[in-house]
């Protein structure tokens, strides 16, 4: 297709030198011509101006001596000039040459700059990145002006840590990495450096510097991980740091413990998996001889005996979904339906989360969740009440 | 593929420019109509290329194309359609890509438009047009190519500088080029004559609508972008003798010396050698404009270091263009013979009095403007100076004075010989409205500065005299004033234009002085609901709130302002922060009268909820830009006149059979 384009300008490029050298001149007049030409012009002006008052009589005669002088001096001129040669067809040799030279040439300084046949990637089509706010049609703008009411809200009530929170996470939902982060920063201060905040902070900054780490960065995520190694956030990030310095097996012994620290069943082990795999291959190792540290399988341990005292296991729920989010399939999904439909689907996910928890009432964190869609949805009504039910639950 | 296309044929164009330096410049020597025709096809072709080109970059940058390096390098996801648009040009690679547009466009007007040109001049003019194009084309392609590719494409670009990020700046740009570039032909013309050997008044009649165009522009773009610098700066002034400023001011002076030694070459057959001097001078000074502005140079001579590719670059092709084309006047310049005499004092005399203050005037600025650059490079960085307005102010203002006072009297002389003592007894009026003027001001700032004065005195007397020349012409109240009014309407275009644009100086000048002597500023904390009283006005802060705008957070504040109790405004000064560079801009709140300008910028809050405040009160300062727009008017005014269509003399040519073919 490019080719083709380049064609099409290469033959309007030859087309456009050549052909017009076959039709000869029809105006041949001599250069001293076009001085007499003006003269004349000068000649007529003067005239306008002194029938109009605008120049005197003697002047005038004065001016109009001085260019009639010069007009004879130009009719002398091109008695002896010759004309120009007009004659179709003179020299076409060096046109033509001229003419193939020229694609000739830019094809060859073009194969050396250029980058033949690469693509174009306008942001709409891609499908490698989050859609920028504005390009995320029905969901991102709601979920944009829902954020910007509530920033509005926060402005007046500045110490509502919840409400910074989900600030944060719906514009890290939106893809707007740095107001996220600005949101968690205040939620981390209010909350005195919530583990779980403290890595949504660092997570959304990195996302702002387009995954690039910077040492605070990175100790704020070793310090999430230490106040609460069961995160995953923190142990997936610090070994995506390893893996970006080169050292890729030490990426994968750090995610190897992830895993080991994971339930089975959590949502994002394949993805873990994959990621371990890719290191492996990338940096020539036996993946399946990485064994998990002593810590991690310590941690393993000390979190199946607390698991019947229920608080590490909810923390590990609400850590393994934190900011859950659809699927990219279902992101598009929605973006293909119309306004209603996508309503409908949005509050299909609400409803089936509500029946989970009407099913398995003893999670805090799901509650928690279902607040904020009730909120984000408008229904102040249906909030009020998941929060009293959370509530009892948390005065247990 | 379609970034890669834009590539391509600018690279097609830059091959076409090379052919049409050489073939029309043969055929110009050999007297082949055919040859020299080949500049026309050419032109238009080069025209057609890069037109081509710009679409394709602006398209990667409408569609957000990041695998396009200067895209990610200058545009960015959430930035609005305007800014989209305008970065494609807001950019070192991109502007060169306007820049070369532009000439373009030029060549393919002279290609279209210059059936009136003799076919040789014409062609030499474009050959030459298209060498400069060639330095261009190889410049953008060597060192500064915006086709530049990556992979993988970036998740999102870095943004336009915030400040780039309004609509003033959004067309100064192209305005600046087009008076740049326009200059261009009246060099290639020029160059063209010196190659002839021969000046004569065909060349200047039809070299004059090309300078004149360039300098409506340059104007247009010079009033622009102080316009802008007035109200996103922040800092209430419009002019701060800015290298870049400076850059785009010495070209329009030189410029405008050239237009008016134009006139004397068409009408009297003399100062040829001059004109052709000052075109070459007026050029050289619109390639400077564009290297310094977007190289850096200005900034610091150590941008060279940093980027010496491109330094060298634009080093030597400036050599090239400069160095070659004087060293071809002082070969040829003597060769061109003028016939006209005149005394000192006549309207030749007064033009060449317009151009040496002019000239002098560019070469003050000039070296006000280099002179720091050439210590910072001489002591190693060691010795930095500067600069600034009391330094411009000192020179500049009294070499306009006298230029300004001559400006009324002038077109009152008559040509060859002039009689100034009738001149200046038809100026008595001018003499009566500028003293009186004097007086008054003299009167009501008491003890101020004493430009103030000298200011409105020769604004006045400018502005009077221009309107007493005006009345002369029409010979108002000396004949029954129906015949006046006739006389008035059947002014020719071009005294039409003269007119106006002396008038719009006038203003101009009024609104310089205003803003410049009489400025009140009025700095200070303010909480809501306090009060400020700048000149009369009372500004009452009503407090600030934040916004989310589409690629910025703003700090807008509200201003009431009220004189003796009745409302005359709200103002809504904003303080942005881009949240892509975290850079922050002002946005001033701006109410213009004809007496002057309400201008309030907020700053930083304070802890305790207040915040700093920045009041202006600039007295006449919108005069300045109607003043420019006027003189803009009068340029597209005489440019419109006939005598700028007059045709193309006829010959046909020799039947078919007479002639040997070749």
């Amino acid at each position: 297709m490019f080719w083709a384009l380049a064609g099409v300008l290469i033959v309007v490029v030859i087309a456009v030198l050549v052909v017009p050298q076959f039709v000869g001149a029809r105006n041949v007049a001599r250069r001293a011509e076009y001085d007499i030409n003006v003269f004349k012009d000068q000649l007529a002006e003067l005239d306008r101006d002194q029938a109009e008052g605008r120049i005197a009589g003697a002047e005038a005669d004065a001016a109009r001596l001085e260019i009639q002088r010069r007009l004879l001096n130009a009719a002398d001129a091109a008695e002896k000039e010759k004309s120009p040669d007009g004659t179709p067809r003179k020299g076409l040799a060096a046109v033509f040459v001229a003419a193939i030279a020229v694609p000739v040439v830019s094809v060859v300084f073009y194969l050396q700059t250029g980058t033949p046949g690469m693509p174009d990637f306008p942001l709409a089509e891609r499908t490698d990145i989050r859609k920028a706010p504005d390009a995320a049609g029905f969901e991102g703008r709601s979920l944009r002006e829902l954020a910007d009411r509530l920033q509005e809200r926060l402005r007046e009530n500045p110490n509502d840590e919840k409400g910074w929170t989900l600030l944060g996470r719906t514009y890290a939902n939106i893809g707007e990495s740095r107001l996220a982060a600005a949101a968690y920063q205040r939620a981390v201060e209010l909350t005195n450096r919530d583990p779980e905040l403290l890595a949504d902070w660092a997570e959304a900054r990195l996302m702002a510097r387009d995954g690039s780490f910077t040492p605070e960065i990175f100790a704020d995520f070793l310090e999430a991980r230490d106040k609460n190694p069961l995160l995953p956030k923190p142990w997936f990030y610090v070994g995506l740091d390893k893996a970006m310095g080169g050292d890729l097996e030490g990426a994968a012994q750090i995610w190897t413990d992830l895993l080991t620290i994971q339930p089975e069943g959590a949502p994002f082990v394949a993805a873990i998996r994959d990621q371990i795999a890719r290191a492996a291959k990338e940096g020539g190792f036996d993946a399946s001889k990485i064994e998990p540290s002593d810590t991690a399988k310590r941690l393993a341990e000390g979190m199946a005996s607390a698991q019947p005292n229920g608080a590490p296991a909810l923390d590990r729920e609400s850590a393994s979904s934190a900011a859950p989010g659809p699927t990219r399939e279902q992101v598009e999904a929605a973006q293909e339906m119309t306004a209603e439909e996508r309503n409908a689907f949005i509050r299909s996910m609400v409803a089936r989360l509500a029946e989970k928890l009407e099913e398995n009432p003893n999670d805090p964190a799901g509650w928690q969740r279902l607040v904020r869609a009730y909120e984000v949805l408008g229904e102040t009504e249906k909030a009020a009440e998941a929060r009293k039910r959370l509530k009892s639950l948390q005065g247990n | 593929m379609i970034a890669e296309l834009g590539h391509f044929a600018l690279i097609l164009a830059l091959a076409v420019a090379c052919v049409q330096g050489v073939i029309p410049m043969l055929g110009a020597q050999l007297g082949r109509l055919s040859w020299m025709r080949f500049a026309d096809q050419s032109a238009i072709l080069q025209f057609v290329l890069v037109g081509v080109s710009f679409a394709c970059l602006t398209h990667a940058y409408v569609t957000s194309d990041f695998s396009v390096v200067n895209v990610v390098q200058n545009s960015h996801s959430a930035k609005p359609m305007l800014y989209k648009v305008s970065g494609v040009w807001g950019n070192h690679e991109g502007s060169m890509l306007l820049w070369v547009l532009i000439l373009a466009v030029f060549g393919c007007a002279v290609a279209m438009f210059g059936r009136y040109l003799p076919p040789a001049l014409k062609a030499r003019a474009l050959a030459i047009q298209a060498l400069i194009a060639v330095g261009f084309y190889l410049f953008i392609l060597l060192t500064s190519n915006p086709f530049q590719r990556m992979f993988p494409p970036a998740a999102d670009g870095q943004d336009l500088n915030p400040l780039l990020q309004d609509p003033g700046l959004a067309f100064h740009p192209p305005m600046l080029y087009l008076g740049y570039v326009g200059f261009s032909m009246a060099f290639s013309f020029a160059i063209a004559a010196l190659i002839e050997g021969r000046v004569d008044a065909a060349w200047a009649r039809w070299v004059r609508p090309w300078t004149l165009a360039a300098w409506c522009f340059l104007t247009g773009g010079i009033a622009l972008g102080s316009w802008w610098a007035y109200y996103e700066l922040g800092w209430g002034g419009f002019w701060f003798w800015d290298p870049v400023e400076n850059a785009s001011f010495m070209p329009w002076l030189i410029g405008t010396a050239l237009l008016h030694s134009c006139v004397v070459v068409e009408k009297r057959d003399t100062m040829k050698a001059w004109t052709i001097f000052l075109a070459i001078v007026a050029f050289s000074f619109s390639l400077l404009g564009t290297f310094l502005v977007r190289s850096g140079v200005l900034t610091s001579v150590h941008a060279f270091a940093t980027d010496p590719e491109r330094g060298v670059f634009i080093l030597v092709l400036l050599l090239i263009v400069i160095g070659g084309s004087f060293a071809l006047y002082a070969w040829r310049a003597p060769q061109l013979k003028s016939t006209g005499l005149f005394q000192p004092i006549s309207r030749e005399g007064a033009l060449l009095l317009n151009n040496l203050l002019m000239g002098t005037a560019a070469g003050v600025v000039l070296l006000g403007t280099l002179y720091p650059l050439f210590i910072d490079a001489i002591s190693d960085g060691q010795d930095k100076i500067s600069v600034g307005a009391p330094f411009f102010n000192a020179v500049f203002i009294p070499l306009m004075t006298p230029m300004v006072a001559a400006m009324a009297i002038g077109p009152l002389l008559a040509w060859k010989r002039g009689d100034l003592t009738r001149a200046l007894k038809t100026l008595w009026i001018a003499f009566v409205v500028a003293f009186a003027l004097a007086i008054a001001t003299w009167s009501w700032q008491s003890g101020q500065s004493p430009w103030g004065i000298v200011g409105v005195a020769i604004g006045a007397w400018l502005a009077t005299g221009t309107l007493i020349e005006l009345s002369e012409r029409i010979r108002l109240f000396r004949i029954p004033f129906s015949q006046s009014l006739r006389r008035l309407i059947s002014l020719p275009r071009a005294s039409w234009g003269m007119t106006l644009a002396h008038f719009g100086l006038a203003l101009a000048v009024f609104g310089v002085t205003g803003a410049g002597a009489w400025k009140v500023e009025s700095v200070q904390t303010m909480r809501p609901g306090e009060t400020v009283t700048v000149s009369g006005y009372d500004f009452r802060f009503d407090g600030a709130q934040e916004k989310q705008g589409p690629n910025y957070l703003t700090t807008e504040a509200r201003f009431t302002v009220s004189r003796d109790g009745d409302v005359v405004t709200q103002l809504f000064p904003e303080k942005r922060v881009y949240t892509v560079r975290q850079m922050p801009t002002t946005e001033a709140g701006i109410y213009t009268m004809l007496s002057g300008d309400l201008y309030a910028v907020v700053g930083d809050s304070k802890s305790d909820g207040s915040y700093v405040t920045r009041i202006y009160f600039n007295p006449l300062v919108a005069w300045m830009w109607i003043g420019a727009l006027t003189m803009v008017m009068g340029g597209v005014l005489s440019l419109s006149d006939r005598r700028f269509r007059i045709g193309a003399p006829r010959r046909a040519a020799a039947p078919a059979g007479a002639q040997p073919a070749e």
